[in-house]
């Protein structure tokens, strides 16, 4: 539970801290590796050192641990700096629902801005490191950045037009081709390797947020691997058919 | 792969030289190497990882029954003799137990393949303590009914009927060995193992009417009053059966470490040139009778399910000898039974006292174990490699560690200088590999790669 509260009670702290937070150039906007596709895309050099001001850094999130829970208060946006996330709820029946996972250079807490309330836990899935932004310091910051207002609009929209799009009548091999070429495009866009990747979710969670039974997951991952779409070590895909993959998530990548 | 046709038996000078005793390396690093520091925490953090795989292994349950009725002298095995039949259900009952206690940690979506009754003496059991296990199995596990399953169980032809080898097959076993040793009364009485030829006969008769795909049998040379002439007859009676699988295992006479040698006596035991001698006659014997050499002292007809194996390169060295799974984890239950699951190797306690109590209080009776390192796995694969296809290409090595070969195995390749020019190896810039010559020294050219006597840095297992 503490350490559940980790980033959030962050945001009640007073500002000699940020100063603490923040000392050396990989810890600001200005010097981060994903900065390219994250809020500070686009800012120019007075946005980019007003950021590294109201921007609280954590980089030493472990395996496992709990950043958000949901109904917490809306505080900021959580811009993902390294690893992997997964948001999810738990129904009344204790069922578990994923709801998405969250890479490098992504926006976590949008759906959050209304309600102010989260709507979501999200969790660490192995050691991960993410920046805090205080949502009224950055909405008065956008209001006098054209670029920074320009990109949040950007990544606000993003985000909403990747909602929802494993519903639909798709077969499991549509499905997880398609789940594939998403990440592997992510990966991608941050200029990170796409072609031969570690997923870090478990079978079950990508079952969970693909609609899918765990058992599935694994026998279409297993067929991927024998028909020389992907190679499989362990947690660690490999993309050989990029071709193959991409005609049988056409239909669902086009939902996009 | 060698013919038994091209299998060279060495000469007495190379035997001395190189001796062909040394771990069978049956796993790399051998159980030599587990360490009590290795327990329930890695066992259980093991299940979690490979259950967390994209495409998760199947699985390969192996369970030890550690009981017999009577004492065979050579045996190195883990048994207890006993006709306490209290001590036999107490156990029993700790093995349904573990069955659930392990049942519950392995994802439910993992296929069992593979499963090996061994012992001691399995068929010990009666036919409802065998049923009973087999439905407790069902019940945790998902065990598979496809033809391609492995499900094997050791006979000891003493304690079966022909008419129970149907209810073994009802269980779904699908293949049988039969420990048979010798088939000559004066063997047989030396080492306290009698049974008749007759009786082994009508046994092997009743698995093939039940439909076992797989009948294989075991054989020992260098046994006490053994002679060319005598175990010359034992591989001839043996021939005529059939099996599809033989082993003929070589008798280490240890008895400093298993006190029940020490009833076998020494001027017994056929010498050294005999005992070569007897090999060389029975490679011969086996050739000619159309048998493969497999590898070790195993030998396969070609249309067999190790010998078709063998062929498509898809052999794998196991607990058990020589297996068709590669790629399987292995989950042992009973005591000293061992488990390998991910990176790491997990014993169960061998003394029943403490299993039994471990099990009752719900703990998994982990003895010690091994969690192996990058550097454990590159060397298992030469070792893999050169045990079930006497060959190690060095490409495919490179390919799959990301790593030149040569500088890496330096020390190695250097300590099989000897082994090269004494025509026992070939190395060169491809690959490694044993001559028709060599073959018998498999032991001996592997343990040129072991290198676990060196102490390790770190006890962390590190991720590829």
């Amino acid at each position: 539970m503490d350490k559940a509260r980790g980033v959030s009670n962050r945001h009640q702290q007073e500002s000699p801290d940020i100063g603490r937070l923040a000392p050396k150039d990989a810890l600001r906007c200005s010097g981060c590796a994903v900065g390219g596709l994250c809020v500070a895309a686009g800012s120019d050099a007075a946005t980019l050192s007003r950021l590294d001001e109201i921007l609280r850094t954590d980089d030493s999130i472990d395996g496992s641990r709990i950043v958000i829970r949901k109904g917490d208060p809306f505080n900021g946006l959580i811009a993902v700096r390294s690893g992997c996330f997964k948001s999810f709820t738990i129904d009344r029946d204790g069922r578990e629902q994923v709801q998405g996972f969250h890479f490098p250079g992504e926006l976590i807490g949008l759906d959050a801005i209304d309600g102010k309330r989260h709507r979501a836990d999200v969790i660490a899935l192995g050691s991960a490191g993410l920046c805090s932004l205080d949502y009224s310091q950055l909405l008065q910051l956008s209001s006098c950045s054209d670029g920074l207002r320009d990109q949040l609009f950007r990544l606000f929209s993003s985000k909403l037009a990747n909602q929802n799009w494993r519903t639909g009548d798709y077969t499991a091999d549509e499905r997880i081709a398609a789940f594939l070429l998403d990440i592997s495009e992510r990966l991608e866009r941050r200029g990170c390797n796409s072609e031969d990747f570690e997923l870090l979710m478990s079978r079950s969670d990508i079952g969970n947020y693909l609609g899918l039974a765990t058992e599935t997951v694994s026998r279409v991952f297993g067929r991927f691997n024998t028909n020389g779409y992907i190679t499989v070590k362990r947690k660690r895909v490999i993309i050989d058919d990029r071709d193959g993959l991409s005609n049988l998530a056409d239909a669902v990548l086009e939902q996009l | 792969m060698v013919a038994t046709a091209e299998l060279e038996v060495p000469s007495l000078a190379l035997i001395e030289r190189y001796g062909i005793t040394g771990p069978r390396f049956t796993s790399y690093p051998t159980a030599l190497s587990f360490d009590e520091a290795v327990g329930e925490t890695q066992f259980l953090e093991a299940i979690a990882r490979s259950n967390d795989a994209l495409i998760p292994a199947p699985l390969a349950l192996y369970l030890h029954i550690p009981f017999c009725r009577s004492l065979c002298y050579y045996c190195g095995c883990h048994k207890k003799v006993t006709r306490n039949l209290s001590v036999v259900q107490q156990y029993l009952t700790a093995m349904h137990k573990e069955i659930a206690l392990k049942g519950e940690l392995f994802d439910s979506d993992r296929v069992v393949n593979q499963l090996h009754f061994g012992g001691g003496t399995p068929t010990y059991l009666n036919a409802g303590q065998r049923k009973a296990l087999i439905e407790c199995l069902n019940k945790h596990f998902d065990l598979s009914s496809a033809d391609e399953r492995d499900f094997s169980i050791e006979i000891d032809p003493r304690t079966m009927t022909p008419a129970e080898m149907h209810g073994l097959a009802k269980l779904g076993f699908n293949r049988v060995s039969f420990g048979i040793q010798d088939f000559d009364p004066a063997v047989q009485k030396a080492v306290n193992r009698e049974q008749r030829y007759s009786e082994v006969e009508a046994l092997v008769r009743a698995a093939r009417d039940a439909g076992f795909q797989s009948v294989s049998v075991d054989l020992i040379y260098g046994l006490p009053n053994q002679t060319t002439a005598s175990f010359a007859k034992t591989v001839e009676q043996v021939v005529a059966l059939r099996p599809d699988a033989m082993s003929v295992f070589n008798y280490a006479h240890l008895p400093d470490r298993f006190p029940a040698q020490r009833l076998i006596s020494t001027e017994d035991l056929p010498d050294a040139a005999t005992r070569i001698q007897i090999f060389r006659d029975s490679a011969e014997q086996l050739g000619k009778a159309g048998y493969d050499y497999i590898g070790m002292d195993h030998f396969a007809l070609p249309d067999s399910y190790l010998g078709l194996a063998k062929r498509a390169g898809k052999l794998h060295r196991c607990f058990q000898g020589y297996a068709t799974g590669a790629g399987n984890e292995t989950v042992g239950f009973g005591v000293s039974a061992i488990s390998h699951v991910g990176d790491g190797y997990f014993q169960v306690r061998k003394d029943l006292p403490h299993y039994l109590t471990d099990i009752e209080h719900g703990k998994l009776a982990v003895a010690r174990g091994y969690v192996t390192d990058r550097d454990d796995r590159r060397i298992a694969s030469v070792i893999q490699a050169l045990m079930c296809h006497a060959v190690c290409r060095k490409a495919h090595w490179e390919a799959e560690f990301k790593l030149p070969f040569d500088p890496f195995f330096a020390g190695e390749i250097k300590k099989l200088r000897p082994l090269v020019d004494d025509g026992l190896v070939i190395e060169d810039a491809k690959e490694i590999s044993v001559t028709p010559l060599g073959v018998a020294f498999l032991r001996t050219i592997a343990g040129c790669f072991d290198r676990s006597h060196i102490p390790r840095k770190t006890q962390c297992s590190s991720n590829v």
